[in-house]
């Protein structure tokens, strides 16, 4: 007979300190042990997790209103513009915002994380005055127990897959990517791999708008698809894409959160991003997620991309298996290539466990999509002077 | 290794195959034998971990890159 569990038998379990929970890595032993079905029977969640850098990273701040009011036009905190075209003292501040003063060594990534730790950060702000907000200036320190609401919002974290990256020209290439030695110096990869949240479920059967998730050590939601979501993307036997696909926009109270799961990044030559940890917990339905689940590096390809050609498509050098990007070494045109991370496998491997832990032992339910997300999506591109 | 996020970029950036990051626990090293001080490790660093000790070899910083910032 085959295993069907529903969402609220498994939050029954988990609410009563009863469900089995393991960690991405953990499910390969336990699969290879009992075999696909005993192990859809023994095992009611999976954590997934990821640490790298999302550019798309950002948050939305209200000051509350200074007396006499300002209707904040222009924002700087720490001399880094935030975005103030909203109500009176709102603000986004996005994370790639190289301060005014430092450049990229100190951006909108550092701004939020300090704002995390607690830490005072300088506010300016300019308006033209209006009759109903007088003022026209205001120049004071913030922390994030003297505002209002702080909240992350990123538009688009959680890549679902993502192509490596390499160079064959004949110069150094500094990118969002690291940096990228000529002649085939190097690869570069993203992705935790088997670890990672959209591949373990690759159809997004238990992922949509509301599903509950680890942001940043706080506990943080998918609050719709992220952009460039890209549904439609070719897809192997295993329904893994080949390249980036889908995205998830999160959202969580950067009150709760903790720099140990967020961290500012300086990309040399590139500008600021943000390395962002996410956990996602994936309840097992059936035992089509629980293959999903169980598939290993060496069965999730990706491809590597020629990043000296500076067009959006770039060309594909070669496919491989995260099992060898992992390696150290892929081979390429019959080259032996040196691989290196971006995305922390350690971080990554740490917020799997944690967000085990909370789903263990401290009660952390799963939230069923309160709507899927759509399928078949292609990507657009943005064309030069037509209509 | 309170600074290193354990991202890799490092090694990426090294041409002289000295710096190595152990996968299990993200431990990066470096192999002085092979190390040219050419600094590119501590420019690609993406948390501003890395420094150099007195012997001229990078190694992981104590700091941490928030308290780098701090001091603004
Ligand atoms: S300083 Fe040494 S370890 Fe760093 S990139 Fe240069 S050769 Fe490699
Ligand atoms: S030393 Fe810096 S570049 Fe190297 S793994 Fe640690 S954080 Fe990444």
């Amino acid at each position: 007979m085959t295993t069907k569990k529903s969402f609220d038998e498994i939050n029954e379990k988990i609410r009563k300190g009863k469900a089995v929970v393991v960690t991405a890595e953990e499910l390969t032993g336990i699969v290879e042990e009992k075999g696909i079905s005993d192990a859809t029977k023994y095992v009611d969640v999976v954590t997934t997790a990821t640490f790298g850098p999302m550019c798309s990273t950002g948050a939305f701040l209200n000051f509350g209103h200074s007396d006499p009011p300002i209707r904040m036009e222009k924002i700087e905190l720490d001399n880094v513009s935030a975005y103030g075209g909203l109500a009176a003292v709102d603000a986004y501040i996005g994370a790639a915002e190289p301060s005014t003063d430092r450049g990229i060594e100190y951006g909108g990534a550092h701004v939020i994380c300090n704002l995390i730790d607690g830490k005072k950060v300088h506010l300016k702000a300019y308006s033209k005055g209006t009759d109903c907000y007088p003022r026209k200036e205001i120049d004071t320190y913030i922390t994030k127990d003297s505002i209002n609401e702080a909240y992350l919002y990123n538009p688009r974290n959680c890549y679902q897959n993502y192509s490596a990256a390499a160079n064959t020209s004949d110069r150094t290439l500094y990118t969002y990517m690291g940096v990228l030695q000529p002649g085939l110096g190097n690869v570069n990869y993203s992705t935790s791999g088997e670890l990672s949240p959209l591949l373990k479920d690759p159809y997004l059967r238990t992922i949509g708008i509301g599903t509950r998730i680890f942001l940043a050590g706080a506990e943080g939601y998918v609050a719709w698809q992220g952009t460039q979501f890209a549904s439609g993307k070719p897809r192997g036997e295993n329904g893994i894409p080949l390249s980036g696909a889908c995205t998830l926009a999160v959202i969580g109270n950067l009150k709760e959160m903790s720099t140990e799961y967020i961290q500012p990044a300086i990309f040399e030559k590139y500008g600021v991003s943000m390395f962002v940890g996410i956990g996602i917990p994936i309840p097992v339905l059936d035992s089509d997620l629980l293959f999903n689940l169980s598939v290993q590096n060496k069965d999730i390809y990706t491809n590597i991309l020629d990043y000296s050609v500076q067009r959006s498509n770039k060309p594909v050098l070669a496919q491989c298996s995260y099992e060898e990007l992992r390696s150290g070494f892929v081979s390429i045109e019959g080259k032996k290539v040196k691989t290196s991370p971006l995305t922390s496998l350690y971080k990554s491997r740490e917020i799997a466990r944690v967000l085990k832990n909370w789903v263990a032992e401290k009660g952390f339910t799963l939230q069923p999509p309160i709507a899927p997300f759509p399928k078949g999506v292609t990507l657009k591109s943005l064309e030069q002077g037509r209509l | 290794m309170q600074g290193c996020i354990h991202c890799g970029a490092c090694t990426a950036a090294c041409t002289k195959g000295a710096l190595k990051m152990e996968p299990e626990s993200g431990t990066v090293s470096c192999d002085e034998s092979l190390c040219t001080h050419c600094n590119a490790c501590i420019r690609a660093c993406p948390a501003r971990a890395l420094t150099y000790n007195q012997i001229r070899r990078p190694y992981v910083s104590e700091k941490r890159l928030s308290e780098a910032y701090e001091g603004r």
